[in-house]
């Protein structure tokens, strides 16, 4: 009976959507708009790449070996041979820089990936189910938060031994918790979007709704934090190694380097100063471009240009 | 009416729906109290028809919407659909009614998930509810995207690329892709120009002829309701304060509240404005947290009475279709 | 109970008026490498005593109309490329920002439809009130008391002397904006700029703001430009109207000929688009597509692509914003 009224009245409405692609173009050149306007940002992008690059070809790249004593050759300043000179068990600075970098490297990203997992999953899940469960996390989460995290390895190490399981393990935990709540944010907020309730109305289960409609939406301030976290573990573990608690000598690692040099800084500054300026550098690097992500991802950013 | 007669057929039936928000205060945060959001509202739904929620911020028409879509707990009531008990319901049937009562969001920018497709985002809810094959569900999303005056051509683009109009027939296209017996429709214009306004009310009332739909429409905007409904109900501060067809609400509103809040609605038509008695009501409406005794809009009441102030108005049926809740109207103090 | 009264048009025609406001041929668009037009030649005047509408969807320029008058724009990105805001004598285009601040509050007021982002959420309104004294008038203590108690007094705002001490997130929706009015009028501006008062109010408390605004307006002859996209708005308060669509002035007129017989298809199937209190319509009229992009504006007539009338000669040529033998303006080459 209505069918003709329908065909009438329900008129296309193709008329616009000529313009749009437009838009998803723009979002998209708005994220690399703001990541190569910033110098720094796209300068320590590309310092990390050559980072990550030299520490997986630290084999084939380094001069020398990174263990092997060299009784002749100890306490060489910077020369044509040792660039970067060589220390008191006569091993090139250069080559344990660079192995060292791979410690670094590789703690920090296992710990990194293991406390985004852990803690994403588990501040979306609180933030969405909410009531004693949210209360009990995020209480635990806190109390664990009151202990620095450099205290929280020391703890660790010293109750099961120094190993680079429990490294880990403990950088690891500390890190949790700060994703736990930068995940537990914006999944509050989210939940409260309609098209979160407009799924639970068609019946979507709590894994979907994290899988599908949350956790792509808060993918950006957890990679921005994840590249943050980089830094600190990278730093926390070069603690833990300064103080002898992390990986063991005589494998190479920027803390345990500067702890060696500490003794000759100064008859030999190098053998300290050099692993010393890696760490920095490295540590600032990742920071520099954890803020240029979330510049990049901001969405205030987008709005003001509209 | 012809048409009226056909509607008979009740669909949603909510008796006595309370939906108390605790106040927490205190060193200890205890409960000190309660905002009573929706207080003690029941009405029937009727298969086919427009029913409208009609009332100001704060007057827990949303509320009741999201009661009724159980996103929201109710405190205490009861509601059946097709006769079914729902307040009871277990997990399962709970989701069996879930999918029976759809959405349509006021906020055309926040319904739809962002980094979605509009093809995903049309297809989950068949993808969850084993609508059938893949193929079936390209198909019906297809159908859908037509349906609400979309091309196919619209399938694999994300939300922000579609203007707030075009994003309000998705959602529109969402709720009704699990053909379910009742569509909430929660403001669903009113964050759109006055032009693609009337495009997607017409559109409503095209899907409703064609599939004989529900809507329980809820709207601040009386010219709005008066277009879309077949019946009305007011309510302020949580309690229904008349109910009835569209043409009695309109053209012999009984109770003050009523007769206030049409008289305040400007009219886009510079000569009735002489000829247009407008009851400007004093103050503003009081805090759910805190409603007046008595009958809750005494406070702004023109005519009200002692009796006002001290109890509270019982429904009072004027005919079979129409029923406010005042002391006056009742007493005959005023028509 | 109050009955609205306003000024209509028939009352103000037989009075001589002067211009209060000239806005001359406007010419408003973004900065940057593409330049594009986001106002395009907006010329009309304001006259002394009377309430202007200006009327438009999202993106018809109304809003950028009224912050370029208040030198508002956004800094970055939006500049007025060439025309003039004549205020009386005063062109206000070529203003330092000091003197322009000394305009605003003072010969031009303005109220916004947010009022709680306007409002400072941690000075009471007392302190607010008294702050825009202070700046633009020498008062003492005791005179801006008084004044700012007959102000809110003005306002209708029950117990002024109370509300002084009131933080605005101790008021209503509806109180805060009576206060953003009491703040606006507090040096009797020449000026009144409204932009969507009401929008975020119920409709009983926008009642009770536009029945403020009319009174305002008759009893002190404030000169009120109220911009909206409610064309009921427009039908109970205004005096004369402009009609606005992507960034161009289409229609102007009084309230009852725009109303009556609107003589541009947009207005027109704007206000048979609209559902109205009272007259059932089984199909409201609809008018297809929205608004266009700023930056893909359409050749020719900007509303062509959605109207009913549309011919080759709309599609090729601008049509200029011409005045019609009563004295209306309409821009379209094919007038109702």
């Amino acid at each position: 009976m209505s069918e003709p009224v329908m065909k009438e009245t329900l008129f296309t409405d193709t008329s616009v959507p000529e313009t749009l692609p437009e838009v998803e173009q723009s979002r998209k050149n708005v994220f690399w708009s703001v990541f190569k306007k910033s110098k720094l940002g796209m300068f320590s992008l590309i310092f990390l790449l050559l980072t990550i690059t030299i520490s997986i070809l630290a084999p084939i790249i380094s001069p020398y070996d990174p263990i092997n004593q060299n009784a002749a050759e100890r306490m060489l300043p910077p020369s044509g041979d040792h660039w970067l000179g060589t220390d008191a068990f006569g091993r090139d600075i250069l080559s344990r820089i660079i192995y060292g970098s791979q410690t670094s490297l590789l703690v920090g990203f296992i710990s990194v990936l293991i406390s985004s997992l852990i803690g994403t999953a588990l501040g979306m899940v609180a933030a969405l189910k909410g009531g004693l469960l949210d209360d009990i996390l995020m209480r635990i989460l806190e109390s664990i938060q009151a202990i620095p995290m450099l205290l929280l390895g020391l703890m660790l190490l010293v109750a099961l031994g120094s190993n680079t399981t429990t490294l880990i393990i403990a950088i690891s935990l500390g890190l949790t918790v700060s994703c736990a709540r930068v995940a537990r944010g914006p999944t509050l907020e989210l939940k409260e979007k309609e098209f979160v309730r407009a799924s639970i109305s068609y019946g979507a289960s709590t894994f979907r709704i994290i899988v599908v409609h949350i956790l792509p939406n808060i993918l950006g301030p957890v990679l921005v934090m994840a590249t943050l976290h980089m830094a600190s573990a990278i730093r926390v573990e070069a603690s833990l190694s300064f103080l002898g608690l992390g990986i063991q000598p005589p494998h190479p690692t920027w803390g345990n380097m500067i702890q060696d040099g500490l003794r000759f800084l100064t008859s030999a500054p190098w053998v300290a100063v050099y692993p010393g300026v890696a760490l920095m550098v490295v540590v600032i690097a990742f920071n520099i471009f954890g803020d240029t992500l979330r510049d990049a991802f901001d969405p205030h950013i987008i709005r003001e240009r509209k | 009416m012809l048409e009226q007669a056909v509607k008979t057929e009740e669909l949603l039936k909510v008796e006595n729906l309370k939906k108390y928000y605790p106040i927490r205060g205190g060193v200890f945060g205890g409960i000190t109290g309660s905002v009573k959001a929706v207080d003690d509202v029941s009405f029937t739904v009727r298969k086919g028809e427009t029913f409208s929620l009609v009332g100001e911020s704060g007057c827990g028409k949303s509320t009741t919407g999201m009661c009724l879509a159980r996103l929201v707990d109710p405190s205490s009531g009861k509601i059946y659909l097709n006769n079914a008990n729902i307040h009871e319901a277990n997990k399962s049937a709970l989701k069996q009614y879930r999918r029976n009562i759809q959405i349509i969001f006021q906020d055309p920018y926040s319904s739809l998930n962002p980094k979605l497709t509009i093809r995903k985002i049309l297809s989950e809810p068949l993808l969850i509810n084993g609508y059938g094959s893949k193929l079936e569900i390209e198909n019906r999303v297809l159908s859908l995207l037509e349906m609400v005056g979309l091309g196919s051509q619209h399938m694999d683009r994300y939300p922000h690329e579609f203007s707030g109009g075009q994003r309000q027939r998705i959602g529109i296209a969402r709720a009704i892709s699990l053909n379910p017996d009742i569509i909430i429709c929660d403001e669903p214009v009113s964050a759109l120009d006055v032009s693609i306004q009337s495009q997607l009310l017409n559109l409503l009332k095209d899907l409703q002829e064609e599939f004989g739909l529900t809507y329980i429409f809820i709207s601040h905007d009386l010219s709005v309701v008066e277009h879309i409904s077949d019946r009305v109900a007011v309510m302020y501060l949580g309690k229904i304060v008349e109910m009835g067809t569209t043409k009695e609400i309109f053209e012999s509103p009984k109770h003050p509240y009523t007769r206030a809040l049409l008289s305040s609605v400007p009219i886009a038509n510079p000569k009735t404005k002489l000829m247009r008695k407008r009851i400007i009501l004093e103050g503003d409406v009081p805090s759910p947290k805190n409603p007046p005794p008595g009958c809750s809009f005494h406070t702004r009441c023109p005519f009200k009475t002692e009796i006002c102030e001290k109890s509270i108005p019982s429904e009072f049926q004027i005919n079979k279709e129409h029923s406010v809740s005042c002391h006056l109207v009742e007493n005959g103090a005023i028509f | 109970m109050l009955l609205i009264h306003t000024l209509s048009g028939s009352e103000s025609e037989g009075v001589m008026l002067s211009p209060v406001l000239n806005i001359n041929n406007l010419n408003v668009e973004t900065t940057g490498r593409d330049a594009y037009s986001i106002l395009d030649n907006i010329h009309f005047q304001v006259q002394a005593g009377e309430t202007l509408a200006i009327v438009g969807e999202s993106g018809s320029g109304k809003s950028m109309t009224a912050l370029s008058i208040l030198g508002l724009l956004p800094e970055s990105g939006l500049r007025i490329s060439s025309g003039e805001v004549l205020l009386e004598e005063t062109n206000l285009t070529n203003l330092s920002d000091k003197n322009m601040n000394q305009i605003r509050g003072k010969e031009i007021g303005m109220i916004f439809q947010e009022p709680m982002t306007s409002l400072n959420p941690s000075f009471t309104i007392g302190n607010q009130l008294a702050e825009t004294f202070k700046y633009h008038t020498n008062f003492f203590r005791k005179e801006i008391r008084e004044q700012s108690i007959e102000l809110l007094r003005r306002v209708k705002i029950p117990d002024p002397e109370e509300k002084l001490k009131a933080y605005p997130h101790e008021l209503s929706g509806g109180m805060r904006q009576r206060v953003m009015i009491a703040m606006a009028l507090a040096c009797n501006p020449k000026v009144l700029i409204a932009d969507e008062p009401t929008t975020a109010l119920d409709v009983t408390i926008q009642a009770q703001i536009l029945d403020i605004l009319s009174d305002l307006q008759k009893s002190y002859g404030m000169t009120v430009i109220l911009i909206t996209h409610d064309l009921g708005v427009v039908a109970e308060t205004c005096s004369r109207v402009i009609v606005m669509y992507a960034g161009q002035i289409v229609e102007e007129g009084s309230v009852d000929e725009i109303f009556e017989s609107p003589k541009h298809p947009y207005t027109k199937a704007l206000l048979l688009s609209m559902p109205m209190l009272g007259t059932s319509k089984k199909k409201l009229h609809t008018i297809k597509g929205v608004v266009p992009d700023i930056k893909k504006m359409p050749t020719g007539c900007r509303f062509h692509p959605r109207c009913e009338m549309a011919t080759d000669m709309c599609r090729q040529q601008a049509p200029k914003l011409e005045q019609t033998e009563d004295g209306r303006r309409v821009r379209c080459w094919n007038k109702l």
